[in-house]
């Protein structure tokens, strides 16, 4: 099958070939479910934002420059669509509370007591996706950007339309708490600060 | 010792460190196994979330997408103001006609007072006019019923008018109100 670029696909969209964009969707569905999902936990909202998403992007592809790749313009979407529905149910109010993070003195929990095989096997994995499921939505979603997709500061930056500064004093702060929860979950006692 | 600050080597692991910065955080990894068991876990914490693999939309996701796409979505205001002032006219309109009809139908022909003294001096050509146009229009409505008559099946026509009426009147108030009750296209 022709794999074409996203850029093409999207000539041919406003081309006038509606059909097209089916193969952005197949392209991007599932990394922006994943995105929605860790976001907001649970699996129909976050279908039901994706879609939104998607119908966003295809109204509003002519605005599309091309200065930042389609997945960056198409994340940003995703990521505003999910932060409406937080804020809808009230879970962004943290937010205001994080002025401390601008200062990006965020601490990593005493490591002497960790075992040394922590960081391996079927447990480890469990606990580092408990911990992620323990973590704020939004610095969940940052994580998954981060992790997941390998987006750099910047990128992260412009999805979220934070400045780089909030961006990485959030995501020290996000793998800090990930830190953390890991090792409660591992048994670590130690948290010295 | 003095260990990096925890945001130094988070930016160490990201290779987000200027050159020198990060060879004196180096060294210091060499001679401290808790600074490395921290970056350790950091990289091992990234590895797995990083290949967990992804959240799977359900099947016919991207058909649902489509659907929507497709689907009419709503207008602009100015778009939707001038439907609803569309529907409202036709209203008016059909309205109108059944007043006719009923009209008709009641034998009501006496005409209103229209004469010349009844209107300003000053008015009296508009009034003229307006009594042509009146005397024009009756005649037009007469060729009409009579038209109707000639056919021999009121009751046929009868039906017809009350069917289109009844569309007239279905279609107005599906735009006026914006909903579908009539559905004459996808």
């Amino acid at each position: 099958m022709e794999s074409l670029s996203d850029d093409e696909i999207i000539r041919r969209v406003l081309g006038g070939s509606t059909r097209s964009f089916a193969d952005l969707v197949e392209r991007h569905q599932d990394k922006a479910m994943t995105l929605a999902t860790r976001m907001l936990r649970n699996r129909e909202e976050a279908e039901e934002a994706v879609q939104d998403a998607f119908v966003r992007a295809f109204n509003g592809l002519q605005r599309f420059e091309k200065r930042s790749r389609f997945s960056t313009w198409f994340y940003r979407i995703v990521f505003n669509v999910c932060s409406t529905a937080l804020s809808k149910r009230g879970e962004l109010r943290h937010l205001s509370s994080e002025g401390a993070e601008e200062e990006g003195g965020v601490e990593i929990p005493d490591l002497t007591e960790m075992p040394d095989a922590i960081v391996e096997g079927e447990d480890f994995r469990r606990h580092v996706l408990d911990a992620m499921n323990g973590l704020p939505p939004l610095y969940s979603g940052i994580v998954t950007m981060f992790y997941l997709d390998d987006l750099g500061y910047e990128e992260i930056a412009a999805i979220t339309g934070s400045p780089l500064g909030t961006v990485k004093a959030r995501l020290f702060r996000a793998r800090a708490m990930l830190r953390e929860g890991i090792l409660q979950r591992t048994g670590t006692k130690e948290f010295a600060r | 010792m003095i260990h990096p600050k925890a945001n130094e080597l988070f930016e160490f692991i990201d290779n987000r460190l200027e050159k020198d910065r990060a060879e004196e955080v180096m060294k210091h990894l060499e001679g401290c196994p808790l600074c490395r068991r921290k970056v350790e876990l950091e990289r091992s914490t990234r590895i797995v979330v990083h290949d967990e693999p992804l959240v799977n939309v359900r099947r016919g996701f991207s058909a649902s997408v489509m659907v929507r796409l497709v689907t009419p979505t709503r207008d602009p205001l100015a778009l939707r103001i001038l439907g609803k002032l569309g529907g409202f006219v036709a209203m008016l309109v059909v309205l109108a006609v059944i007043g006719f009809a009923i009209f008709k139908a009641s034998g009501v022909t006496e005409k209103p007072d229209t004469t010349p003294s009844a209107v300003p001096q000053v008015v009296a050509p508009l009034s003229t006019l307006y009594e042509n146009g009146i005397e024009a229009i009756d005649h037009q409505t007469l060729t009409i019923a009579q038209t109707i008559e000639n056919a021999g099946d009121a009751k046929f026509w009868r039906t017809v008018m009350i069917t289109v009426l009844t569309i007239g009147i279905l279609s107005a108030a599906d735009k006026l109100f914006g909903k579908r009750f009539v559905r004459l296209k996808q």
